[in-house]
């Protein structure tokens, strides 16, 4: 069986182990990201430093050459020269200096001679002309352009004079940034006003920063970058004229995504294997559960389990072990019980049902090896009238006396029972007769404030089998307090009295039954001594129900036995429960519900009682089918059964109890009345509160 | 440019031009070219000289009448290069050691600026004139032509900040002039 347990921590652990995974995973990526935003960070700042660093450079180097050709003699010359002389002169000069764009003017800013990139801008020539050296950065319609522009000066000190000008270029273009992005690895783009104007990427529409401060994210084509803006050297800060670095953030996240792999992969395996150790486990943990479970549904199923080996020192070996006591105490608590059933609570002999199986064990035994068999039952003399004058104490008292004398001069091996009230039984199983009588003078020598009498009888042809040796020793017993009491009459079939002996028995097994019934009936009234009549009155009332309602002879008679015997099953509900005064739990109301199944038990034993058996079983099921022990609805229950349901009820409702004074008469009559359908068989409620009330009119008048 | 005072002194038929040249940042003209163009043509100057020493030309301003030969003596202590460009054609006298002479035939009118390509702070301006009546400012921008016969001139001042100034004037005797003029 796939337990349960063991599949909810597998799927526990699976959960757990998910669960870590991810947010480990989780924890990762976040601090991924992060080292990524970091790196991103770090690299667009180095890059925009270095493209800073290099513009300077190359702006130094540009400022450098072009200061340099300001004071060269031939360039200055050239503000004398012709438009062609100058034109292929600023073409030889730019070559030469690997600038963008040259342009010579002359002192009126006339331009006189140009090469490659120019401004269209005048503002550096006219700070040159004014004789004070310019560089920053122009643009060019969409262009950016670095200019570094000289005056040309000829004369020494106080009379040097500006001649002209030379300005050179270095364009800040898409091929500048190519070269950048070569060299630095990083992608860039020269703004003004954060427009891009050329760059190596094209970042037309794109959302570019024009200020210095930290990297911003820009997704350009579907990729994103982290972007940093600087200004370019030389510009000023109000132009916006920049370079934004542009760093792949998947580029810089390719590391960290392969770690990231690499650690996801590493974290499956660790869940695969937590998965598997945990399912090892799981199993470990549910089979011994599995166990124990199993063990409960043996014992639930009324098996005992066998004890479990307890070598585990945690919750499940305290589990088993605690199990084991269980069972242990269940399997004694048991065995009390079933002693209880066995024993009789006073006298702790066995009880009448108890003594009856022994002694048919021992008439079989005895049967079927030959041997002797003998039976003595013994009654206390005038035990009533000890009752009424020393009080029902002393009775219990005399009865535990006698009970204790019994049982130390029996032989090994006899079976001693309290059969009746003041009535006990011995049966000594390889005696004789004269051995029965032997033990009852052993047994009376040792009493003293009271008699016994006493009916001895040995199995025989005549008495061969239980039931008739219990009527033997019955009519010997009888005939003993006949004589006289305080003395032992044997049921003797050999001697001259046996013919008498033996006619008044075949008259008694004819219906053997009459006994048994009174038998188990006074046992009943011997446990519940405050329901005492109340058998015979159910009977009676049953059976005046049963005639009423017009059921043959032979039926009134059975329900008058069945009543007699319906609570026959209270012999085996303790005394504690059956005889507490008020409100029972709802642990001794569920046993207290068993005496209907226990009667049927008891009654089944006795073949002649077998129809019976409906009326008492079913006594206390209800119309409605509210009732126990089947839950039976209206005849379904049997027809006997039903009487009694209203005879039970009527006598319990009416009779007196220590605790409670019984009900009026018609106060339960009305009761009755009520419950007509629901508890009871409408048509026996009402019959049976007719009768009842006709007959108190009766007795009234 | 102004020119404060132009002072005809008549002499007979002769008289003399006189004036002071200011510049109009207020400085004075110092070494302006004066030169009055009228009927009268030049004829070439028997000797002309610009000397290079001290890493400087000497004089810093020459007027010569044209086809007048010019002697370049290197007599400095390093060599020297002396180049023009002159009417779109370039002279280059090459580099030369020190007492050397090159010489070069000025054949047109108009100004030459000569330039060392060694030493890139030498310069010097030598405007070519075909007239007799010409002057060189002093320090004070002050200058003087006698002898210019009475009558109509074109009256050309030349300064070497580049201003320039041309006016017409008729020689009389007594007259001062001033004259302003912007780049």
């Amino acid at each position: 069986m796939q337990s349960s347990i063991s599949s909810n921590l597998r799927r526990l652990i699976a959960l757990i182990c998910i669960g870590l995974g991810v947010s480990v995973l989780l924890v990762f990526k976040v601090l991924a990201a992060k080292q990524v935003d970091e790196r991103a960070r770090e690299d667009s700042q180095f890059a925009t430093a270095a493209v800073s660093s290099f513009i300077k450079d190359q702006g130094d180097v540009l400022r450098s050459i072009t200061t340099f050709m300001s004071t060269t003699p031939r360039v200055r010359m050239l503000v004398e020269s012709d438009a062609q002389t100058a034109t292929d002169a600023a073409e030889e000069l730019r070559r030469d200096a690997g600038v963008d764009g040259l342009e010579i003017v002359d002192r009126n800013g006339k331009l006189l001679g140009a090469a490659g990139d120019a401004a269209g801008d005048d503002s550096p020539i006219r700070e040159a002309l004014a004789g004070r050296g310019w560089s920053g950065i122009v643009n060019r319609g969409g262009e950016l352009l670095f200019a570094v522009s000289e005056p040309l000066k000829i004369g020494v000190g106080e009379d040097a004079f500006v001649q002209g000008a030379v300005t050179s270029y270095l364009r800040f273009g898409s091929d500048r940034a190519q070269e950048f992005k070569q060299s630095l690895g990083t992608d860039l783009v020269f703004t003004d006003h954060g427009n891009p104007v050329g760059g190596s990427i094209n970042a037309g529409g794109a959302d570019l920063p024009k200020a210095e401060r930290e990297p911003v994210t820009v997704s350009l084509a579907d990729t994103d970058y982290i972007a940093l803006y600087a200004a370019l050297p030389g510009s000023k800060p109000a132009d916006h004229e920049g370079i934004v670095t542009f760093r792949r953030v998947d580029e810089v996240a390719g590391p960290y995504k392969r770690l990231s792999f690499a650690f996801g992969l590493i974290l499956g395996f660790l869940a695969l294997v937590a998965l598997v150790a945990g399912s090892i486990f799981a199993k470990g943990l549910a089979k011994p559960l599995d166990g124990v479970v199993a063990a409960a549904r043996q014992l639930q199923s009324g098996g005992w389990p066998e004890k479990f080996h307890v070598d585990r020192k945690d919750e499940i070996g305290l589990l088993q072990n605690v199990f084991n006591e269980m069972t242990g105490s269940l399997k004694e608590a048991q065995a009390k019980l079933l002693s209880m059933l066995d024993l009789d609570p006073l006298t702790e002999l066995h009880n009448h049902r108890s003594f009856r199986e022994r002694l048919d064990r021992a008439v079989e035994e005895a049967s079927a090896d030959g041997g002797h068999l003998s039976l003595l039952l013994l009654d206390i003399d005038q035990f009533k009238a000890f009752n009424e004058s020393n009080g029902m104490a002393a009775g219990d008292a005399l009865l535990r006396e006698i009970a204790r004398l019994v049982r130390a001069k029996a032989p090994e091996g006899a079976v001693v029972g309290r059969y009746a009230g003041e009535e006990f039984a011995v049966a000594v199983p390889g005696e004789t007769l004269d051995g029965a009588e032997e033990l009852y003078h052993r047994i009376r020598s040792g009493l003293q404030g009271a008699t016994l009498s006493a009916g001895a009888a040995t199995l025989s042809i005549e008495t061969s089998g239980a039931d008739a040796l219990l009527v033997a020793a019955e009519l010997a017993l009888s005939r003993a307090k006949q004589l006289g009491r305080d003395r032992c009459s044997r049921f003797d079939s050999t001697e001259d009295s046996a013919s008498a002996d033996a006619l008044e028995l075949q008259r008694y097994m004819k219906d053997a039954s009459v006994a048994t019934i009174q038998a188990l009936a006074a046992a009943v009234d011997a446990k519940d001594p405050y329901t005492q009549g109340h058998s015979e009155r159910v009977a009676q009332y049953a059976a005046e129900l049963a005639e009423f309602l017009g059921e043959s002879p032979e039926e009134v008679e059975r329900v008058r036995k069945a009543g007699t015997l319906h609570d026959v099953g209270k012999i085996g509900v303790p005394d504690a429960i059956l005889a507490k005064p008020g409100r029972l739990t709802e642990d001794e109301q569920r046993v207290m519900m068993t005496h209907p199944v226990l009667g049927e038990l008891i009654v089944r034993k006795v073949p002649q009682l077998e129809d019976l058996v409906a009326g008492v079983r079913s006594h206390h099921e209800r119309w409605d089918g509210k009732g126990y022990p089947d839950g039976l609805v209206g005849e379904a229950i049997p027809k006997v059964a039903r009487y009694l349901a209203v005879a039970d009820t009527y006598d319990a409702m009416t009779s007196d109890r220590p605790y409670r004074k019984g009900m009026d008469v018609n106060f339960a009559l009305n009761e009755i009345e009520m419950n007509a359908g629901s508890q009871f068989d409408p048509e026996m409620a009402l019959a049976f509160a007719r009768i009842i009330r006709k007959s108190s009119i009766r007795k009234a008048a | 440019m102004s020119l404060l005072a132009m002072l005809v002194l008549a002499g007979g038929a002769r008289g003399t031009v006189t004036g002071v040249v200011t510049l109009s940042s207020g400085r004075f003209g110092r070494s302006a070219v004066v030169f009055l163009e009228g009927a009268e043509r030049s004829r070439p100057m028997a000797h002309a000289v610009i000397d290079q020493r001290d890493k400087t030309f000497f004089p810093h301003v020459s007027v010569v009448t044209v086809g007048t030969r010019v002697q370049f003596p290197n007599n400095d202590t390093v060599f020297h290069n002396v180049f023009t460009e002159f009417h779109s054609a370039r002279f280059d006298l090459g580099m030369y050691a020190r007492g050397k002479t090159k010489t070069e035939v000025f054949d047109r009118t108009g100004l030459a600026v000569l330039m060392c390509s060694i030493h890139p702070t030498m310069s010097a301006y030598v405007m070519v004139v075909d007239t007799p009546f010409y002057a060189i400012a002093d320090s004070r921008g002050r200058f003087s032509i006698k002898d210019v016969p009475a009558g109509s001139y074109e009256l050309n001042v030349w300064h070497e900040s580049g201003e320039k100034l041309t006016k017409s004037v008729s020689v009389q005797p007594g007259a001062e002039l001033e004259v302003k003029t912007g780049r």
